[in-house]
């Protein structure tokens, strides 16, 4: 896992950043993300300056260039120009909905915690891990939050996330490292066909 | 030539002697990577020259051909004038979405207003990483290592 690591509510407040111009065409104010494909499906925005308010307009993962930890990066500001239909259209098939709050079991039958903020890998736009806020006996130092490694897909019901029960071992509660142990954990999973 | 040494010496017309005011800024063309004009005065009543009638950048003072050489800004320009974009204290933003603290300086060639390099308070960097200038950053190219 070379990429950067972010916390999903790192990039909310993140201005987007035409890269042709050097103007701020908006502010992130929420992630969109599809739990089925552990992936980034792109951004909702928030009006700069004096008119601060949501925007009509969204920003699709495809035309994000790069996320940073300062900016969203986009090529021009026709990145923004698309309708919120495009991102309401595949949060609904994806089933959307706010993983935030949701329980994580293993399928050992184990509740791990409850989900806080999701891991995004940030060349790739993958959700890599989530934070959990959990079971006090999985916390290596008391009172932190837990960071779980996800596998690239995963079963997903109306409130509950479930992962595999071999994810306990590369539970961590720091963001450095927490990459090696993405690694790690999806190197010995059983491949899927 | 760094900038901040350009910046504040007087501008006199080499037809006249006459001081015609004060540098109080630069526009810089992302493009072309050069600095194309020098403000002169502050406000609402700045003006700028363009930097083809500028004879002589020195320690001492920046020389013009004449007093004509002084005019009103274009809207290009005016964006610069006007503060819309910042050339000292203007934020550097890769093109990977990092920052690069602000800028603290410009060195340039004070023969063809070519610009070399950007300082921020962290690094200096190449001109040619330049991509563009607009009111909320500089954006730069990333360096090969930076993450992201």
């Amino acid at each position: 896992m070379s990429g950067l690591l972010l916390r999903g509510t790192d990039l909310n407040t993140l201005p987007v950043v035409g890269i042709d111009a050097g103007e701020a065409l908006a502010d992130v104010k929420d992630v969109v993300y599809s739990a089925e494909r552990g992936a980034l499906l792109g951004f909702t925005l928030n009006k700069r300056g004096f008119l601060k308010g949501p925007m009509k307009e969204v920003l699709a993962y495809g035309d994000v260039v790069a996320i940073g930890r300062d900016a969203v990066m986009v090529a021009s500001s026709s990145a923004v120009t698309k309708a919120a239909e495009t991102l309401s259209a595949v949060v609904d098939e994806s089933g959307g909905r706010n993983v935030l709050g949701n329980d994580v079991l293993t399928d050992g039958g184990q509740r791990l915690g409850t989900v806080i903020d999701v891991v995004v890998e940030v060349t790739t736009g993958e959700v890599v891990g989530y934070e959990l806020i959990g079971d006090e006996a999985l916390q290596a130092h008391a009172g932190r939050p837990l960071l779980i490694p996800i596998p690239a897909t995963l079963a997903v019901s109306g409130s509950v996330l479930m992962v595999p029960v071999a994810v306990e071992p590369f539970i961590r509660d720091d963001l450095s490292g927490f990459g090696a142990a993405v690694d790690e954990f999806r190197g010995q999973l059983p491949q899927e066909a | 030539m760094l900038l901040t040494t350009t910046l504040g010496e007087n501008v006199v017309s080499k037809t006249s002697a006459e001081t015609l005011g004060s540098v109080e800024g630069v526009v810089v063309d992302a493009a072309t990577r050069t600095v194309t004009a020098l403000q002169i005065g502050k406000g609402r009543k700045a003006k700028v020259v363009a930097w083809n009638a500028v004879s002589g950048v020195g320690t001492a003072a920046v020389v013009v051909d004449d007093d004509g050489a002084v005019r009103e800004p274009t809207d290009d320009e005016q964006r610069f004038v006007g503060g819309d974009v910042a050339v000292i204290g203007g934020l550097v933003l890769s093109d990977r979405g990092n920052g690069h603290g602000k800028v603290v300086d410009i060195e340039y060639d004070e023969e063809n207003g070519a610009v070399l390099s950007i300082r921020t308070q962290s690094a200096t960097i190449v001109a040619d990483r330049l991509r563009a200038i607009g009111s909320y950053a500089w954006i730069v190219a990333a360096a090969a290592d930076e993450p992201g």
